[in-house]
């Protein structure tokens, strides 16, 4: 009903009733005046379907007072000379008032109803936007967005930050910067209940700032500005914000729940894979222990029942199986050291080929006479790198060679510049990766399907990942064409190798290198 | 390292020599002083850092084997002490991994390290090529060293693989000759840069591997894999104490 009592509505019953009276002047002397009373009629009607009840009511009494004045005999006065026309009058004014209140009942009940398809409508897509976003500020993003853009106004939604305060996280900042306003968000968030125009206005907010809660406060504050007082009291509006405040609640709720549902999956899947661990872990190392105990108790309790060769085998067991107990503690601690990051990789200029020699030094007993085939490229410079880490990385590629290909068949180790890098290939010539496993020999725990010894936990090829990423580098596992596996590190080269003062007055010059 | 006259041998077999054990380990002490018995050593035990020190003041001891994971003090204080007024070897019991307290050790004085877990022949090895040369230190005898095919003679400053002359410049023939003087033994990166190239080089540790790589391909037979001149990663470098074949 806005145009119903405006200026514009009693204008245009004005002008309505002075057409229909240009038309009556036009056709009196064709037709009865009591016909002319049909057409101001119609004029009534028109201007109540039009403009409402008081610019209908107003057309009536107009027509009447014209349609006398002009066209009721005496004319030119408003005195009456037939009392059928008074009959008339009374009619036409019935007709008018009751044609102009159903009308306009109408009219409000039409536009009630189309205020309210707008509002589903908007409701509508606005739930559709949001059940696709998936998380927090890309809601508030969405909702923002669409509610300055159906109400007009600017908006911004805010969340509550650890420190108690709140942050902006979509909209407009301009309308939550100012002091009082901020205060109010802040109180919002703190009690869930609105603030601002029209609940109450504390000195300098001039916003509407409206606490989103689903079943619980949900940590988040929507808000609206606000163009005038009232327009920020229409009922209408404030139902449309509560709505769609219910909405963003809701969403965010589904939201957060999302959120501790997936914490709580991983968390499963944490404690699924730490059993797993432990289980493996108590596995390999009770393993070993098991055949001491039974070595060393045998040996105690069975003096002079066992001869002389069988007493060294079981010596030998027992000093075997507590070697492998050690890497496996020395494997473990160095995981768990990598994983903490307690590990600094100290570099230092260090020459690839002595690390080699260091680690088949230490190889030799496993090696046996198992063929090493050593080749570096000859002008490889001094590698950065932390040499007794990288010392490991190469064991465990070379223990690894070892363990996975028939005895005396070669291990080759290749290195050479490319590029920036240093690249190391070692190969062998076993069975080499299953398909797919080129990730996951890399896994820890993880053995690959040919793994028939028993020996080793899984954690050589994890842990020399996990040195080769702290220096920088890469590794990665593949199979040679011709077979057998081959594993690549690369190194990064950076910085220059320091220099070597040479020898100026040595009595032999100093040999190429 | 130190050059001073060593604590007195009374001249004899090393296989009657006397070892401290320091060391508060029951189950340690117990195969060591087993497996000591069984070689013709004699033994004393000591479970704390204090009582260690003073054992070493008063029972004289030809060797000391030291745990540097003791209770009551730390193991390289305990070196230290007993470096303030004795020069009998110790060779250090260590945990594995951590490189730096190696190195720490043999700075503070220490001859040599095993790390636990160890064998027995390992420890006996050790123990013997510290005792020689603390002999040698008193006899000054010993100045040419044979490895394989490798021969040092340290008072012509002769060096020969197969008989041949090989020839180095004066910092290779000073390292190797370093190396030579404590065969067998671990010298660290500290002790080799100060011996060879002076105070003011101690922290230059790539000189020692490009040094070490020229010697490697003058004197080993595959520089890849040296069997004579080995790699202590993190430590230092060994001229070993017998070749293999």
């Amino acid at each position: 009903m806005a145009r119903s009592g405006s200026g514009k509505g009693f204008a245009g019953a004005v002008g309505i009733v002075a057409g229909v009276t240009l038309a009556s002047a036009v056709l009196q002397d064709r037709v009865e005046p009591s016909d002319l009373t049909m057409l101001y009629l119609l004029g009534v009607v028109i201007s109540a379907i039009a403009f409402g009840r008081a610019p209908a009511v107003t057309a009536a009494l107009l027509s009447v007072a014209l349609f006398d004045f002009l066209f009721v005999p005496p004319r030119f006065t408003f005195r009456v000379s037939e009392s059928q026309f008074l009959v008339t009058f009374a009619v036409m004014l019935a007709v008018a008032v009751i044609t102009g209140t159903l009308t306009a009942h109408l009219r409000e009940q039409r536009e009630r109803a189309l205020m309210r398809e707008r509002r589903l409508a908007s409701l509508y897509r606005l739930s559709h936007d949001l059940a696709v976003r998936g998380s927090v500020s890309e809601i508030l993003e969405t909702a923002v967005a669409q509610i300055s853009d159906l109400l007009g106004v600017r908006a911004a939604a805010s969340v509550s930050d650890a420190r108690g305060g709140a942050t902006l996280v979509a909209g407009d900042r301009g309308i939550v910067e100012a002091g009082p306003e901020q205060a109010a968000v802040v109180s919002a968030l703190l009690h869930g209940r609105p603030l601002g125009c029209p609940f109450g206005e504390p000195a300098g907010v001039t916003a509407l700032h409206m606490p989103l809660i689903a079943g619980t406060n949900v940590g988040a504050v929507l808000s609206i500005g606000v163009p005038d007082r009232t327009a920020g009291a229409d009922p209408e509006r404030l139902d449309m914000i509560r709505a769609f405040s219910n909405l963003i609640a809701l969403a965010l709720e589904r939201c957060r729940l999302a959120d501790e549902t997936r914490v709580t999956q991983t968390r499963i899947e944490t404690e699924r894979a730490r059993s797993v661990l432990l289980s493996s872990v108590s596995h390999d190392l009770r393993t070993p222990l098991a055949a001491i105990t039974g070595a060393a108790s045998t040996l105690r309790d069975s003096a002079g029942k066992i001869d002389e060769p069988g007493r060294r085998e079981l010596a030998e067991s027992i000093s075997q199986e507590a070697e492998r107990l050690n890497r496996l503690i020395g494997n473990l601690l160095e995981m768990t050291r990598l994983e903490s990051g307690v590990h600094r990789v100290r570099k230092d200029w260090h020459s690839l080929e002595e690390v080699i020699g260091a680690s088949l030094a230490l190889l030799e007993p496993d090696l046996g006479s198992r063929p090493v085939r050593v080749s570096l490229a000859q002008d490889l410079p001094l590698i950065p790198m932390d040499d007794v880490l990288f010392e490991q990385v190469v064991r465990n590629l070379i223990e690894n060679a070892n363990k996975y290909s028939p005895a005396g068949s070669p291990i080759e180790l290749h290195a050479s510049l490319d590029r920036d890098a240093l690249q190391l290939v070692v190969t062998d010539r076993g069975e080499g990766l299953a398909v797919g496993d080129e990730e996951r020999v890399f896994e820890k725990f993880y053995r690959g399907a040919q793994a028939v010894s028993a020996s080793g936990a899984g954690l050589g090829l994890a842990i020399c990942r996990g040195i080769v990423e702290a220096h920088g580098g890469t590794i990665v596992a593949a199979n040679r064409p011709e077979g057998g596996a081959s594993f690549t590190v690369r190194l990064p080269l950076e910085g220059t190798p320091p220099s070597v003062e040479g020898e100026v007055n040595g009595p032999t010059p100093l040999d190429e290198v | 390292m130190s050059q001073s006259p060593g604590q007195d041998l009374g001249g004899g077999p090393s296989t009657s020599a006397l070892v401290l054990v320091i060391e508060d380990e029951t189950a340690i002490r117990r195969f060591l002083h087993a497996g000591l018995e069984s070689e013709g050593y004699r033994s004393v035990e000591a479970t704390t850092g204090q009582e260690g020190i003073s054992q070493a003041a008063t029972c004289s001891p030809d060797v000391i084997l030291l745990d540097l994971g003791l209770p009551d003090m730390d193991g390289l204080t305990v070196v230290r002490r007993i470096r303030e007024w004795s020069q009998t070897p110790i060779v250090v019991l260590t945990a594995r991994e951590q490189e730096s307290d190696k190195v720490q050790a043999l700075d503070s004085g220490a001859d040599d390290y095993v790390t636990k877990p160890f064998s027995m022949p390992e420890l006996l090895a050790r123990m013997r090529v510290v005792l020689r040369h603390r002999a040698r230190v008193e006899s000054e005898t010993e100045t040419v060293i044979v490895r394989g095919t490798l021969r040092i003679d340290l008072a012509r400053r002769r060096v020969t693989v197969e008989g041949a002359t090989v020839t180095l410049t004066p910092l290779e023939y000073r390292l190797l000759a370093t190396l030579a003087r404590h065969a067998g033994r671990v010298l660290t990166h500290k002790v080799l840069l100060q011996e060879v190239w002076g105070p003011s080089y101690t922290s230059q540790h790539h000189y020692l591997r490009v040094y070490m790589a020229q010697l490697r391909i003058k004197l080993e037979v595959d520089p890849g894999r040296p069997r004579l001149l080995m790699t202590e990663t993190g430590v230092g470098y060994r001229l070993v104490e017998e070749a293999e074949g």
